[in-house]
């Protein structure tokens, strides 16, 4: 591991866990990588990922495409609310 | 909203199951002494049994990313404060699974007056429903789910 690397825990829910047959994972990312670049290789692992739809939050907020994740711990991908 | 009351940590919403009656029934109860107030407002989200081609609804098993969503409603909180002339006001959601009939979700507004109670109560509703991260499995009677989500 790089000494720069970002750890940061994905965490899946609703449909999105059971698609993936994860509840979260522990994944490595060189500095500088982008929510865009993680949504990238996580399609690579998960093809369901692909035709699902989702939004992400980094650290408890939403984000777009273009946040970095260095020194974020936490990426979570949200299918559609469904609350109330 | 007071500083006082801004500085607290951050409320769960969330309880295990279904909101009971006799939960919402302590709650209004619990503001007789709060004599300033002259409106609540109720909201109570009711699991409906939706009939989904040949399949009814017969539960919903909610699940939360719950940190996230009792930090947005911290926020949807204050907005509330600051848009609406509120003297309180309290949100349960539930957790795990509710048949059909049971209560989700449990809004109660309370202020001097009418308008701003109705006002905040809808406010805080359709800003739950868009922003909260909640998920909803349907569970079907005779077996198998569909995902719910918002309109």
């Amino acid at each position: 591991m790089h000494m720069t690397d970002t750890t940061i825990i994905v965490r899946y829910f609703g449909l999105l866990a059971e698609h993936t047959g994860h509840g979260e994972e522990r994944l490595q990312f060189p500095t500088g990588t982008t929510v865009q670049h993680v949504r990238g290789s996580l399609c690579e692992k998960h093809p369901a990922l692909r035709y699902l739809k989702y939004r992400v939050a980094v650290d408890t907020a939403l984000c777009t495409d273009d946040k970095v994740i260095d020194g974020c711990t936490e990426l979570a991908l949200l299918p559609p609310f469904a609350g109330g | 909203m007071s500083t006082t009351e801004k500085t607290t940590k951050l409320k769960n919403i969330f309880i295990d199951g279904a909101i009971t009656p006799e939960r919402i029934a302590t709650s209004i109860a619990n503001h007789q002494t709060k004599t300033g107030i002259g409106a609540h407002d109720i909201f109570l989200g009711q699991v409906r049994a939706d009939t989904i081609g040949t399949s009814i609804v017969s539960a919903i098993d909610y699940t939360a990313h719950t940190e996230m969503a009792n930090t947005e409603m911290q926020k949807i909180r204050e907005e509330a404060f600051a848009r609406f002339d509120l003297t309180c006001m309290h949100v349960y959601h539930s957790l795990g699974a509710v048949s059909a009939g049971g209560i989700c979700l449990f809004v109660f507004v309370s202020s001097p007056h009418r308008q701003a109670a109705f006002d905040a109560c809808r406010y805080v509703v359709e800003n739950i429903k868009e922003r909260l991260p909640v998920f909803g499995k349907e569970l079907f009677a005779e077996g198998g789910h569909q995902w719910k989500e918002n309109r």
